[in-house]
């Protein structure tokens, strides 16, 4: 009986050493996430589908926060905010089409691709026709990384955007 | 008895007009609201007074930034001091049929509230929805905006300490330039 007690209180302990470094690694990887994203605070220009795109990315709320906006030649603005929530890096997209996508981000073992995967959305409705559904940031150098956002269409086949972006300061 | 069916049918018609008139002036209430704050779109500059007083802030020179973005879906509010570290950014959207905004606090959470304008058309009020993040700093939990003129507005922040202590900041803000239309 008494070895019941021991065993139970291994097995306890274990589970509660493994919960707490599973959560300190997810919130060191949210960290690390947001740290990455952050150096990409700047102005950069580049090209999408051959006519030219400009992004900034601005650090804010005294570090809290990262704001990304973005303009082609159209009358396209859309704004994504970067947050650290709980152990999670998240964007919330607030976009032309009026919607607000949510995304939560996984690093690459590498450290070189950061994927935003669908969380949930706001103010969504058919009428709008779709909505942004996945981004991927790649880090190539400390002037250029590239951005994969997908936009998913009710009913019809994802639209993928892939631009190719410089540091123009 | 077909009497009390036909206050039954009355009641239930009205019923359903009262419905549709609450929905229709919600609706009708938020866009106004959204529709005003957009007006204050462009860089505006003014001093800050707090209540208690906050001597690290109390009278310094604040300039603010209101910008319409997502072809026109949201507004983008920024806020910083010369000198100072604090640079909260607040967005403004259309929420169905209620006016929000999300701020994102220098304290690292997110609260949300709701607007509302009052009858006149001279202030937008917004009240605490709810709040995302850590609230060990304290949060921001109110928020009204008054327009006095096209190049003059006010906006009346309401911060809550730990330990529910209210910190109230009045910004007396004067435009110093026409619509800012973006970051590049």
């Amino acid at each position: 009986m008494k070895f019941h007690h021991v065993l139970t209180s291994i097995v306890l302990s274990a589970a509660v050493w493994m919960s707490l470094s599973t959560a300190a690694f997810a919130q060191a990887d949210g960290q690390k996430s947001f740290d990455q994203l952050k150096s990409l605070a700047g102005s950069w220009q580049g090209t999408f589908e051959g006519k030219p795109v400009q992004a900034t990315l601005r650090v804010t709320s005294m570090g809290n926060a990262i704001v990304h906006e973005m303009k082609g030649d159209g009358p396209e603005d859309p704004i994504t905010m970067f947050y650290l929530d709980g152990d999670r890096l998240v964007l919330t997209h607030y976009c032309d089409a009026g919607n607000r996508p949510r995304m939560a981000a996984k690093l690459s073992p590498d450290g070189k691709t950061l994927e935003f995967n669908f969380l949930d959305v706001a103010n969504y409705s058919s009428k709008q026709e779709g909505h942004m559904q996945h981004a991927v940031f790649t880090f190539i150098d400390a002037n250029h990384h590239t951005e994969d956002w997908t936009f998913m269409l009710e009913g019809k086949p994802d639209m993928k955007a892939h631009l190719d972006l410089q540091r123009i300061k | 008895m077909k009497s009390l069916r036909f206050v039954r049918l009355i009641f239930g018609v009205a019923l359903v007009l009262v419905s549709l008139s609450v929905l229709g002036f919600a609706q009708s209430g938020a866009q106004p609201s959204f529709d005003k704050l957009k007006s204050l779109a462009g860089s505006w500059e003014g001093r800050v007074t707090t209540v208690p007083k906050e001597d690290d802030i109390d009278g310094k020179l604040m300039q603010a930034t209101l910008r319409v973005t997502s072809m026109g879906n949201a507004i983008v509010h920024e806020m910083t001091g010369a000198g100072r570290p604090d640079h909260p950014v607040t967005m403004l959207y259309l929420d169905g049929d209620r006016l929000l905004l999300t701020h994102y606090c220098d304290a690292g959470n997110r609260p949300r509230m709701t607007g509302k304008m009052s009858p006149d058309g001279k202030t937008v009020e917004f009240q605490f929805l709810d709040i995302a993040g850590s609230t060990q700093y304290g949060h921001m939990d109110h928020a009204v905006f008054t327009f006095i003129d096209a190049n003059h507005h006010i906006e009346d922040w309401t911060y809550v300490m730990p330990g529910d202590k209210p910190v109230h900041a009045h910004f007396d803000l004067q435009r110093t330039n026409g619509k800012t239309e973006g970051t590049f």
